[in-house]
């Protein structure tokens, strides 16, 4: 039994106690879900500078790779039909092949170019997926049920929790830890913290380029594809441009933490979670429908009196 | 060694290396003398392959490497550290090093125990973020880590700048047993002449993008003619 | 002072060829498109001429600053609103968007003056927004832009009352043929023309190249990028009334990513640094919609039927974006402007040329 496919939002809580822990759980996960996304966008931008729009575009062919290529309404499984433990590495394995694409058909001719320039170079390939997106699968959303027995709850000490929210902070926890042990304790890791630092220098020093940014988008693509998987479950809809709404909060994540700083990104991610559900929570119900313009709102003040973000200083503060 | 041919290069439209010759014999080190601005930096950041000059030729042991890439020119054997040390912030000492051995022509350990060697200071903070480190120390880190990538060539630009007389000496008396003690050939960078006739077999000096003089050091004893190719003129001057 | 005053006068007059030529490159597409297109075709005549609006809009911004701007279309959103409060009957006016102020709710103003009102609100909106973001640097600046434009969204995605929400405003007095369209757009051209040759504008561009030696030389470079901001609102802000004149309906969706990107397209497959650029971009990204429409359609080339599936011309739009970008970053035009006579022109391309390839040495 359970809530079956609820929207982020729409939540029935019960009262008291539970009420609380529901409210730091939906924070937790959602919190947890936007440093995922946060993270894949923070590795690119440490290394190359680069504000990937099309970020949240992964995370949508992420979704798309689970079904039969078709306009039809009805989606039929291709990979979503295989076992989960098969799933995850092939939506990983798609999701990381587009990302290295995207890099070699276009970011890779871009490379010396402007951060701006880099910038607009990222909304064209975004806006270029959504499209395809779009004309190979039609517009209409499509339903779709992956991994139902996540969208149960569990009963821990009388409380019901979805098991679908523990599955999404648990996943973050492993990953964000797998992941500073990669950056910390190996080669290529180093190489990579490395290659954000001062990327001409670690050239100098005989780090390949090419290597590490091939690393960067894998890893990023990856991120988007536990992302896109843990996204399809919750919400059982896919819809060209699903991943705009989780990219552009993301993107705010990384602002918030400090553009340039992986751990920045991890903690602007739960900070965003955990504000947008406090906003929910606390707003008027008149006033909810404009979390979008209040996110957004923050994100203004926090340019225009901490464009360093929260955690580190970054690349968007002109040095004399 | 290395053979700098007719080198040019161009800011957008501003020209500041002009049809620019040097060689460096192996075992040799050499200095190019010149203010800010002289161009010596572009010439070293082009060697390295940090920049492309837009015309003239670069060889290395005879094999051409003008536009090849930093990683690559790196493997060849040449490194270079620029101006200001660069050393990677917040990283350790420890991981620092260990980015120069990134090449890996040896065990990652074994490497480091050597630089430890020569510069025990680094062995004592090697858990510190670099960005801690003393002036001096981020320089004596620059140098071991571009040891670690086991060059024959070492381009060094301007390694006293911002550090104390008593630091700068250090650092050229490292630089002298490197010389001396495992044949390292080096090409350095200067502003400032006082120590580096001491420890140079030949200098250039560069003034506006082109050389001015050359020679062995011992032809400048005096160090006049020295000045008016480095100012233009006799008065005042590097020494 | 009054030689000041003569000299920048000469100035602007000897520049004029461009406005001319663009005003007179606007009136030939006009006229041989009203003579040549089929009725059903015309419809895209105009629109492309309200995109010359809008595109002249935001390259007052972007061309002069050297800042991107993402949030221009937020600009044109709001003039469309505006008009439509404006010019909407007032009975359903007062069904539908009930938190209208009563000076709007209750009266009709003559679509002209609402026009021109609705650039002034637009741009009322960019002196307060602007005011906050000037002194942010290129990229913060960027996305600023790009958060205001969610902002204008998402409010006027959800505040029904005021706009109808996602459902949309309908019954705009709609009269823009394409020769009204191309007043509009040629006006758009001399008020993007006398800004770019006047003194703000040459000070602007000086301080985009070099933000601290401006400073130095006693620019108030801050004060000027509000200025252009400001100015390239009204023109945005115009064009999206022009739109809302022209389409007759409205909906907050019309004004986000899709037009966005389409405008932004314009501009920079023109050359982010003219004028020339955007009028150019508009007709060019025109043509290359306009052709992909026609492939989608169905066409038959000899015995041949290609057709395109549905939604390739944004596909097709997207791929020249990126193609642009990487072999010809500054466009068309290269950031030239177009004047006569013609061998000044060309010599300003190889000049142009001349610095983008020899900008291409530094590696790292």
């Amino acid at each position: 039994m359970g809530l079956g496919k609820v929207g982020l939002y729409e939540r029935r809580w019960a009262g008291g106690m539970s009420y609380f822990l529901q409210v730091a759980i939906d924070a937790l996960s959602l919190g947890s879900l936007y440093a995922l996304a946060a993270l894949g966008l923070g590795l690119i931008f440490s290394i190359l500078r680069l504000i990937n729009f099309a970020h949240g575009d992964f995370i949508t062919i992420g979704a798309y790779s689970l079904i039969v290529p078709s306009a039809s309404a009805t989606a039929a499984f291709f990979i979503g039909a295989w076992h989960w433990y098969a799933i995850v590495p092939a939506v990983c394995i798609v999701v990381a092949m587009f990302a290295l694409l995207a890099d070699n058909l276009v970011f890779r001719w871009v490379r010396e170019a402007t951060p701006t320039t880099l910038l607009t170079a990222s909304f064209g390939v975004s806006y270029l997926i959504q499209n395809s997106v779009l004309l190979i699968y039609g517009a209409r959303p499509k339903a779709i049920d992956l991994w139902p027995v996540l969208n149960s709850q569990l009963s821990v000490t009388g409380f019901r929790i979805p098991l679908l929210q523990i599955v999404t902070i648990l996943t973050t926890l492993a990953l964000v830890t797998v992941l500073t042990l990669f950056l910390k304790f190996t080669s290529l890791g180093v190489q990579m913290r490395a290659a954000a630092s001062d990327f001409a220098m670690a050239r100098y020093l005989g780090v390949r380029a090419d290597r590490v940014i091939a690393l960067a988008f894998g890893l990023s693509g990856v991120l988007a594809a536990v992302v896109s998987l843990l996204f399809a479950t919750q919400t059982g809809s896919l819809s060209f441009n699903m991943g705009v709404p989780i990219a552009l909060f993301a993107f705010v994540a990384t602002v918030v933490g400090g553009l340039g700083s992986l751990e920045g990104s991890v903690l602007g991610g739960f900070a965003v979670g955990i504000t947008m559900t406090l906003l929910q929570a606390l707003l008027p119900v008149s006033l909810r429908p404009f979390r979008d313009a209040f996110a957004f709102g923050l994100i203004l003040l926090l340019l225009i009196f901490r464009p360093s973000g929260l955690i580190r200083a970054s690349a968007l503060v002109d040095r004399v | 060694m290395l053979q700098v041919q007719s080198v040019s290069i161009r800011y957008g439209r501003v020209t500041v290396v002009r049809d620019l010759s040097l060689t460096v014999a192996r075992g040799e080190l050499v200095c190019v003398l010149g203010q800010n601005g002289a161009g010596k930096s572009s010439v070293m950041a082009a060697v390295a392959g940090g920049i492309v000059p837009y015309r003239g030729s670069i060889l290395f042991e005879q094999m051409p490497i003008l536009a090849r890439s930093p990683e690559h020119i790196a493997r060849l054997g040449i490194s270079f550290i620029p101006e200001g040390r660069r050393v990677f912030p917040e990283l350790t000492v420890r991981e620092n090093l260990l980015v120069g051995g990134t090449i890996g022509r040896g065990r990652p350990v074994d490497d480091l125990n050597e630089i430890y060697a020569y510069f025990p200071r680094l062995k004592e903070r090697q858990s510190a973020p670099a960005r801690q480190l003393s002036g001096g120390e981020q320089q004596m880190l620059a140098i071991g880590r571009a040891l670690m990538t086991h060059p024959t060539l070492m381009l060094i630009d301007e390694p006293s700048l911002g550090l104390a007389p008593r630091i700068v000496d250090q650092v050229y008396e490292i630089l002298l047993r490197l010389r001396n003690d495992r044949g390292m050939t080096l090409l350095v960078n200067e502003q400032s002449t006082t120590r580096i006739l001491r420890y140079a077999d030949r200098i250039y000096v560069l003034r506006n993008g082109s050389i001015q003089l050359e020679g062995k050091t011992e032809m400048f004893r005096s160090g006049d003619e020295i000045q008016k190719a480095y100012f233009g003129f006799g008065e005042g001057g590097p020494l | 002072m009054a030689v000041g005053k003569l000299k920048g006068f000469s100035r602007i007059a000897r520049g004029a060829s461009t406005p001319l030529l663009l005003i007179a490159l606007v009136v030939l597409v006009t006229v041989s498109g009203t003579v040549i297109l089929p009725a059903a075709k015309q419809f895209a005549l105009t629109e492309m001429l309200v995109m010359v609006v809008i595109a002249v809009g935001i390259s007052i911004f972007i061309s002069n600053t050297g800042i991107i701007s993402f949030g221009h279309i937020g600009f044109t959103c709001l003039g469309a609103y505006a008009t439509a409060w404006m010019t909407c009957d007032p009975m359903w006016k007062s069904l539908m968007l009930r938190d209208l102020p009563s000076f709007l709710a209750d009266s009709q103003y003559p679509p002209v003056l609402a026009i021109v009102l609705s650039g002034v609100w637009a741009a009322f909106i960019a002196g307060i927004f602007g005011a906050t973001i000037v002194r942010l640097s290129g990229i913060a600046a960027a996305i600023a832009t790009f958060a205001f434009l969610i902002i204008v969204s998402s409010v006027y995605s959800n505040w029904s009352d005021l706009t109808a929400g996602t459902s949309s405003v309908i019954n705009i007095p709609t009269f823009i043929t394409p020769p009204i369209a191309a007043c509009f757009a040629a006006a758009a051209i001399v008020i993007g023309y006398l800004f770019r040759a006047s003194r703000i504008g040459l000070m602007l561009r000086a301080s985009s190249d070099d933000v601290i030696a401006a400073h130095a030389s006693a620019i108030p470079v801050l004060r000027l990028r509000l200025l252009a901001m400001v100015l390239s609102a009204f023109v945005a802000g115009s064009g999206g009334a022009i739109y809302a004149h022209f389409v007759g309906i409205l909906s907050p969706d019309n004004f986000y990513l899709g037009m966005t990107f389409t405008t932004l397209a314009m501009v920079v497959i023109g050359g982010i640094g003219s004028l020339s650029g955007a009028v150019v971009g508009v007709i060019v990204v025109t043509i290359i919609v306009q052709v992909l429409r026609l492939f989608e359609t169905g066409v038959l080339l000899g015995s041949v039927a290609i057709k395109l599936p549905n939604g390739s011309q944004e596909v097709g739009l997207a791929i020249a974006w990126i193609l642009f970008l990487i072999f010809r970053p500054r466009g068309i035009l290269g950031g030239v402007e177009l004047c006569l006579p013609a061998r000044v022109w060309a010599r300003r391309q190889i000049l142009d040329s001349q610095l983008v390839s020899a900008a291409d040495t530094p590696r790292s």
